[in-house]
């Protein structure tokens, strides 16, 4: 339903050196990255990043001070028709005609993209973020996590190529959360569809992308694929010992003293260099040190803080 | 052109999903009504209160008092209130959909920005016609029905009083002249929506300039007197033109012309603007 | 020779005195012979057009139809609405020559080229309405040119009497001409006022000249017409 032939790596969103500046502050410096065909992309930053301003002048909503922006390799400007007929986009939260129902809804939106989107796969659109049997009730009487829903369905309905999600599962509970991401794993590897996706929930970046971005006030901080990033600098490391007392002054009498984080009951914390651990490793069995597990415990909420 | 008329029929669609699109029809409808029915109980004692001047010195042969003359005080009385039901509705087209979310779907689509607004706009001076036409055709069944036809009666600074097969191609045209007017209205009205992020304000500035202008060209002060000229709403009430005779048609092509104008200039403002802003809701 | 002219100069003078004895007295067989001819008219109908003509009203001509029933009963009938000057419109010279009165004949004048003899009327009645009226008459045509009055309730007025002798055989006017003053009134604007009108005030409320015409045609004279269709009260009598 939602098939997108498959191709090999090309650039479906570039953006270079983009600015925006408002009236008293600039919200984005000089951006640049790349999204290729066939990527979950991660949007990362905390909230006031400039993630959502960045979307909007992807998606043409806001203008940028300076920049390029390409979509399928070519400007919004130019050709904008052909452009957003192979995007599909939720920007922020996702608002509706909430007088009218969700098929009502649907099929205006559809409308607006100029090309015949019959019923049935409005209906089968529906039924894929399963809101079917909700088809004919106002959007009004929507729960948050039912519009975050038809959200989807809105940028799904004319099978695009690009979907551009700004933060999907705000306002959702977990079982919500889960139902969304299942549906953008199911769109990437089933459907070959390329998502764009901008998020201040790291685990779910961790989850879902491929590859990503960590801005921070309108700044590139780190680009690249997410587990090289993730196993890039230093990582906390977990160290479990049969006797912590010695294990703990033979660190602090080492090199290692400056890697000491902390220490809970048999175990003691580090923070390594990747590369260090197994160096680490064999200065405690040469030093007769009992070790009962080596357990690395870096996250990208550690990472995203220690970079910001 | 294809574009702009789908997008036409979906923002007339949304329009009448909404409640607040019928407010104005009720509204005219329950006026309408209820300034017919205080004619048929009062109409001819007050009639004959208002001319009893003349009465001393002619006779009155015949009946003035017909559906004619109760459309003719209709648009008299409703074409000064109108324009706040029109408002309402056009100042939520742009600012609606913006405080409401919906405009960023709108436009993600493939649908340019002209295109979008041209529709809007399209959509905006289509309500106000149809609201206008709306009053014409309530009015003037419901005018002919309880009081038939006959000469009408108008007092400016000259009394007319036309035949009956006069009348009804003047009170049709100033219908037309209205919807001219309106449409101004509108126009200013879906300006200030474009500009804001609210329906209220867009409504209230209308309002407030209206209310403004009408004031300031009641006074009769020479410097108020100048810049008369360059007020739309001097022009909106020269319908009453349609109700002299010889008839001024220059004066009239001219009031049409400017009305033209304003509502070029206000759709021109407006399609400017909402080019080249940011939507940041 | 002066004896001759002395005589010949007493007979001119007798002469010219009893002419002139002759047409003060005369007034009244005028008059009569006038009000003869118009009995003969008992009931008329005829198809009018009104053609009002005042500065601040502006009204197109009417079409009506009026009915007439001697001494003094008068019905318009329009379509559309007309507009009256009370003034001069119901007067009737049968009415006033049926009551007592005195006449005076003043002078010969030329009205539309014919010879008119101008004789003032002072009714003699107790109250009258009609204060003083003067017609113009041409006698040898026995035609009632033009009556100016005076009234009591509704001012002066003037009626001019145009005639096509060869459309009818009673010698029915087919044009009157009513000249009348009337004040430039001030209306409410209420119901169907004008508020913002550009022009100017008019200073001052100074009587200003009007003129109604009414053109006849198609008389219908001595059908008999029953008193019955007079009796009919229409709304604008009512409100006379």
């Amino acid at each position: 339903m939602f098939d997108t032939p498959q191709m090999e790596n090309v650039p479906i969103l570039e953006v270079k050196n983009l600015s925006k500046n408002f009236k008293d502050f600039t919200a984005v410096n000089n951006l640049s990255f790349t999204v290729n065909k066939g990527d979950v992309y991660g949007f990362l930053g905390p909230n006031g990043a400039g993630k959502s301003t960045s979307i909007r002048m992807i998606l043409s909503l806001i203008y940028p001070t300076s920049g390029t922006i390409l979509l399928f390799g070519n400007s919004i400007k130019t050709h904008r028709a052909s452009i957003m007929k192979k995007v599909g986009a939720i920007v922020e939260r996702p608002d509706f005609y909430g007088s009218l129902s969700a098929q009502k809804n649907l099929e205006i939106l559809a409308k607006m993209q100029m090309e015949e989107v019959s019923k049935n796969r409005i209906s089968e659109t529906l039924d894929w973020v399963g809101l079917l049997d909700r088809a004919d009730s106002k959007v009004k009487t929507f729960s948050q996590g039912m519009k975050q829903r038809l959200g989807i369905a809105q940028a799904l309905i004319h099978n695009p190529e690009l979907i551009i999600l700004d933060e999907p599962t705000n306002g959702l509970d977990p079982h919500g959360m889960k139902d969304i991401r299942e549906m953008i794993i199911s769109l990437n590897k089933d459907h070959n569809k390329t998502i764009f996706l901008s998020s201040h929930i790291l685990s779910e970046v961790e989850i879902l992308a491929n590859r990503m971005i960590i801005i921070n006030k309108g700044e590139k901080l780190v680009e690249g694929d997410v587990n090289e990033i993730l196993l890039s600098g230093k990582q906390n490391l977990t160290v479990e010992f049969q006797n912590v007392d010695i294990a703990l002054t033979l660190i602090n009498n080492s090199k290692y003293k400056q890697n000491f984080k902390s220490v809970e009951k048999n175990k003691i914390f580090f923070s390594i260099e990747r590369n260090n651990i197994p160096e680490l490793n064999r200065f405690l069995v040469q030093n007769n040190i009992d070790v009962l597990a080596i357990t690395p415990t870096r996250t990208l909420e550690e990472f995203f803080l220690s970079l910001t | 052109m294809k574009n702009i008329l789908i997008l036409t029929k979906l923002e007339i669609y949304k329009l009448f999903s909404k409640g607040r699109s019928y407010i104005a029809f009720g509204a005219i409808a329950f006026l309408v009504f209820v300034i017919q029915i205080a004619l048929v109980v009062d109409g001819e004692n007050f009639f004959e209160f208002q001319t009893q001047n003349l009465r001393d010195t002619f006779l009155f042969e015949g009946n003035l008092l017909n559906g004619y003359l109760t459309v003719y005080v209709i648009l008299t009385a409703l074409l000064i209130h109108i324009p706040f039901l029109i408002a309402l509705v056009s100042g939520d087209l742009i600012a609606g959909e913006t405080s409401a979310g919906t405009l960023r779907f709108l436009l993600t689509r493939t649908s340019s920005r002209l295109e979008i607004i041209t529709a809007k706009f399209i959509t905006c001076i289509f309500y106000s016609t149809l609201l206008v036409i709306a009053m014409a055709v309530l009015s003037l069944v419901s005018g002919i029905l309880l009081f038939g036809k006959g000469d009408l009666f108008v007092v400016r600074d000259t009394i007319y009083i036309f035949s009956e097969n006069d009348v009804l191609w003047r009170l049709i045209a100033s219908f037309g002249f209205s919807i001219l007017g309106m449409s101004t209205v509108a126009s200013l009205a879906f300006l200030f929506s474009s500009f804001t992020d609210n329906s209220v304000t867009p409504i209230i500035l209308t309002m407030v300039i209206i209310i403004a202008f009408m004031i300031l060209s009641s006074i009769d002060l020479s410097i108020f007197k100048m810049i008369k000229p360059f007020f739309f709403t001097t022009y909106m009430n020269n319908w009453r033109l349609l109700f002299e005779e010889p008839l001024n048609l220059s004066k009239l092509i001219n009031s049409c012309l400017v009305l033209v104008l304003h509502i070029a200039f206000f759709f021109g403002i407006s399609a400017w603007n909402f080019n080249k802003k940011d939507i940041l809701s | 020779m002066i004896k001759t002219i002395s005589k010949l100069s007493f007979l001119f003078l007798v002469f010219l005195n009893f002419t002139t004895w002759a047409q003060i007295a005369e007034p009244k067989f005028l008059l009569d012979s006038i009000n003869t001819k118009l009995n003969k008219v008992n009931d008329y109908s005829a198809d009018v057009k009104i053609k009002l003509n005042v500065s601040f009203i502006k009204i197109p001509v009417k079409e009506a139809k009026v009915f007439y029933k001697k001494p003094d009963k008068i019905k318009m009938k329009s379509t559309g609405f007309a507009l009256l000057p009370k003034k001069g419109v119901n007067f009737s010279l049968t009415t006033l020559l049926n009551k007592s009165y005195t006449s005076v004949w003043i002078k010969k004048e030329l009205v539309n080229g014919a010879n008119c003899d101008v004789i003032k009327i002072i009714p003699l009645v107790e109250d009258p309405d009609i204060l003083l009226a003067t017609v113009w008459i041409d006698r040898k045509n026995q035609l009632l040119l033009k009556v100016g009055a005076n009234t009591k309730s509704n001012g002066s007025f003037l009626i001019d009497f145009i005639y096509n002798l060869k459309s009818n055989v009673f010698d029915l006017p087919e044009k009157l001409n009513f000249t009348f003053e009337v004040n430039k009134m001030s209306l409410p604007m209420g119901i169907t006022g004008d508020f913002d009108s550009d022009k100017a005030p008019e200073k001052g409320n100074k009587p200003q000249k009007a003129t109604l015409s009414l053109f006849y045609s198609n008389y219908l004279v001595n059908k008999g017409i029953p008193d019955s269709f007079f009796a009919e009260e229409t709304k604008s009598s009512k409100k006379k």
